[in-house]
């Protein structure tokens, strides 16, 4: 940033509009030198640059720091133009930065002539770069010069001193600002909040859900679980194949005794019998499995007449009194008296008297009282409407279960059975009454076949019931796994944030650790160099900064245990500190100084204009007219500037002026 | 469906759910095979713990069935119309809870039939209803 030119209009003592243009400058020339009375205006021009800078705040920044009187935008104002009701204040800057012009403005806009307070006042702010405006331009300042960083190139030479002295607390927060490590350390305790939250969430992930061990034994139960089931199927299987042969064997027997004459008849009727059972069985199967079915409508049979009696009870006790009808009716009627008293016309077509209408607008309000009476109540609490009770009503009529049909089918076909086991059993006694050997010898293997057969099947049917709780008890804790699984994607995915949070911590921390030391080496060096050159005492070789930002001085022995020196060598070593900390600071501003000289001795002042043309491209010094230096001394400076200017009170018109003269 | 005329889901906060004190019973009576789902069995107990007029004591803490699945097997509305006509000026958090009570108390009422007798009598239970 190097400034071009600044206007500055009804600016504290500046009535109108005055422009001071600074021109290109050569490499060996480049301080302007503002020289001026005391009570001229120099302070105030400094004040609009800063003004233009950073408004207000600035404003109050740097008068806090060089302990003058606060000011507010109000009180910037050229009182001249206050007083002839023209308040309009502006101030222009036009810098090169970067390559490109660009001009900021700073302007108040009055809401009317005569101006009070601080709400008689706007101000607005615009900022173009290469003739384009741009938004926030306030936020593209901050981006080419921070407030915070302008302290150390705008600066009144008697304030300086204050970072000279030792472990200032100013010191540390100016270096921090300068090296921008606030706004570091700001990410970084936000990255650390964040990865905090991000712990809290994983944790709070895991203690909710079942740990990896508890998933891990699931999981092994399952796989244990369908070992079993596994066997048991296997087991199933043998016993199938055993009933099986059981059952061949009995048929093989069966069909022996068939063809055996003596009862053979007998055999053939017992044969037809269990035909019969068998065939019944299945039919008890079938109406078993539909009364299962119906168990669906079941609860609304069960409602049914309880259901009838409690809303005949409702409906009786409510009458037609539906709460929703009741407010749909006013809510007609409602509208009906509204349009009447819009209109001015009643039902009948004639007109709506003065005297009617007030009438009508009892009527509306009442029933729009009632209407919200009703939302109140409708609102806490549910009360069935005729609709909700007809179609509930309407539901459970159509749902019918037969289960007395269904129980009598099954009970004739249990007692058919029942008869036919009876027949088959009498016949079977018949054919082991026979009296022949092999038959009853047939018989009784043929008892025990059955005997052993009935067993297979209850322990086939014990297995399988077995198998099925089993099987179920797989699935449920299968799913409870799926669930229990299915966080983990949401704790990698935080994980791998906490991961990325802790790469952006730990490079910060690196930024804060490594750049620090390494700016405050070079601002170590700078500082040393300008001090060798600034100070002629030979005891100080040069500055440390602390790790607490105090400054000490090097002497030739090491650095002294505690600095003091006069006014002036403070003074001496802040400028050197600066100088170091505006090279560290890789940002291109001019520096503009006032009161630069006040304090030092003549030794040291030589030495100052000396090394004034290595603070910066551009190097602005407000000096009081005769005042500072000596003559020979202002010559020397005036050697080195690229021109110079003076700033005149005028006590007839009570107004400053400035003109240049070189 | 016309203004007036809502459907169960609109009785109940959306994603709420009904919970059991007696999970156990659920278990034991679908294992048995008496019911084939917890929907079923929530619905039976709630008709047999309103026509009884039982309703559990203890405290539901174990969710059980989510009010859209419940509204598929009532969608009328049938047990929370009948409930609030019964109850006039209840709340709807508390016509929740009271169907968690009934619907215990029927699940409880089936379970001790089911462990006296082994069985469950439907048909018994329409005779009872009846009455």
């Amino acid at each position: 940033m190097r400034l071009t030119g600044i206007t500055v209009q009804n600016f504290g003592p500046y009535y109108g509009k005055h422009v001071i243009k600074f021109d290109k400058i050569d490499a060996d020339r480049r301080i302007w030198l503002f020289q001026g009375l005391t009570g001229a205006g120099k302070t105030s021009l400094f004040l609009a640059l800063i003004w233009a800078l950073y408004g207000e705040d600035g404003v109050k920044e740097f008068t806090k720091r060089t302990n003058a009187e606060r000011r507010r935008t109000i009180d910037l104002i050229c009182k001249k133009a206050k007083d002839e009701g023209r308040p309009n204040m502006a101030v222009e800057l036009y810098f090169e930065h970067q390559g490109e012009n660009c001009t900021l403005i700073r302007r108040v806009v009055p809401k009317r002539p005569q101006i009070q307070s601080t709400q008689d006042i706007d101000v607005t702010v615009s900022f173009s770069r290469s003739g384009t405006e741009e938004e926030f331009p306030e936020e593209k300042i901050s981006e080419i010069l921070p407030r915070d960083a302008s302290q150390f190139f705008f600066f009144d030479g008697e304030q300086v001193r204050r970072y000279a002295e030792p472990s200032s607390n100013e010191t540390k927060e100016a270096l921090e600002n300068i090296l921008g490590i606030p706004v570091i350390k700001a990410a970084r305790d936000n990255i650390q909040y964040v990865l905090t939250d991000i712990n809290r969430d994983i944790t709070d992930i895991k203690n909710k859900n079942p740990s990896d061990e508890d998933i891990a034994s699931w999981i092994r139960a399952v796989q244990i679980k369908e070992l079993e089931v596994k066997n048991i199927e296997e087991k199933i299987r043998s016993l199938k194949s055993e009933l099986s042969t059981k059952e061949q064997e009995r048929e093989d027997i069966s069909s022996r005794l068939a063809n055996m004459e003596v009862v053979k008849l007998s055999m053939e009727k017992i044969k037809h019998l269990e035909n019969l059972v068998k065939s019944n069985d299945e039919s008890i199967d079938y109406e078993r499995q539909k009364k299962r079915e119906l168990r669906d409508d079941l609860p609304f049979v069960l409602i049914r007449d309880s259901f009838e009696t409690v809303i005949s009870n409702f409906k009786q006790k409510r009458g037609e009194d539906d709460i929703r009808k009741i407010k749909y009716t006013l809510e007609i009627k409602l509208k009906f008296l509204e349009d009447v008293l819009k209109n001015g016309i009643c039902i009948c077509g004639n007109s709506v008297y003065e005297a009617e209408k007030s009438a009508i607008q009892t009527r509306i309000d009442d029933c729009k009282n009632q209407i919200r009476n009703i939302d109140q109540k409708l609102a806490v609490v549910t009360i069935p409407s005729s609709e909700e009770l007809n179609t509930a009503y309407a539901f459970i009529v159509g749902k019918k279960v037969n289960f007395e049909e269904i129980d009598s089918r099954i009970a004739k076909l249990e007692l058919e059975n029942a008869n036919y086991q009876k027949e088959i059993k009498r016949l079977r006694d018949e054919v082991k009454s026979s009296n022949i050997e092999e038959v009853a010898k047939l018989e009784i293997k043929i008892e025990e076949l059955e005997s052993d057969i009935s067993n297979l099947k209850v322990e086939i049917s014990v297995q399988q019931r077995q198998r099925d709780d089993d099987i179920r008890t797989i699935e449920k804790v299968k799913t409870s796994i799926a669930r229990a699984q299915s966080y983990s994607p949401i704790v990698n995915s935080l994980l791998e944030q906490w991961r990325y949070g802790e790469k952006i911590e730990n490079a910060l921390e690196y930024i804060i650790n490594k750049l620090i030391p390494e700016k405050k080496k070079l601002i170590e060096i700078a500082a040393s160099e300008a001090l060798r050159n600034m100070l002629r005492k030979s005891m100080w070789t040069g500055i440390k900064i602390e790790d607490d930002f105090g400054i000490r001085t090097i002497s030739q022995v090491g650095y002294s245990d505690d600095y003091v020196g006069s006014a002036g060598e403070n003074e001496i070593v802040a400028l050197s500190f600066i100088l170091g900390l505006t090279r560290a600071a890789d940002r291109e501003a001019p520096i503009v100084t006032d009161f630069l000289f006040g304090r030092l001795d003549e030794e040291y002042r030589d030495s100052i204009i000396e090394t004034l043309p290595s603070f910066s491209n551009q190097v602005i010094v407000f000096k009081i007219q005769n005042g500072e230096l000596t003559d020979s001394q202002t010559e020397k400076l005036r050697k080195l500037c690229a021109g110079e200017f003076e700033i005149k009170y005028d006590e007839n018109t009570q107004t400053s002026s400035i003109r240049r003269i070189s | 469906m016309n203004q007036h005329e809502r459907r169960t889901e609109d009785y109940f906060e959306n994603g709420e759910r009904f919970a059991t004190s007696v999970k156990e019973m659920y278990d034991e009576l679908e294992n048995a095979g008496f019911f084939k789902n917890h929907p079923q069995l929530f619905l039976t107990g709630l008709a047999i713990g309103i026509i009884t007029g039982r309703k559990s004591g203890k405290q539901a803490d174990t969710d059980i069935i989510k009010v859209d699945t419940y509204a598929s097997s009532d969608p009328y509305g049938v047990f929370p119309v009948y409930l609030l006509a019964e109850n006039e000026g209840i709340t709807q958090k508390e016509l929740a809870r009271l169907m968690e009570s009934y619907a215990d108390g029927g699940v409880e009422y089936l379970y001790e039939e089911y462990k006296d007798t082994s069985e469950i009598d439907f048909s018994d239970l329409l005779r009872l209803a009846k009455k």
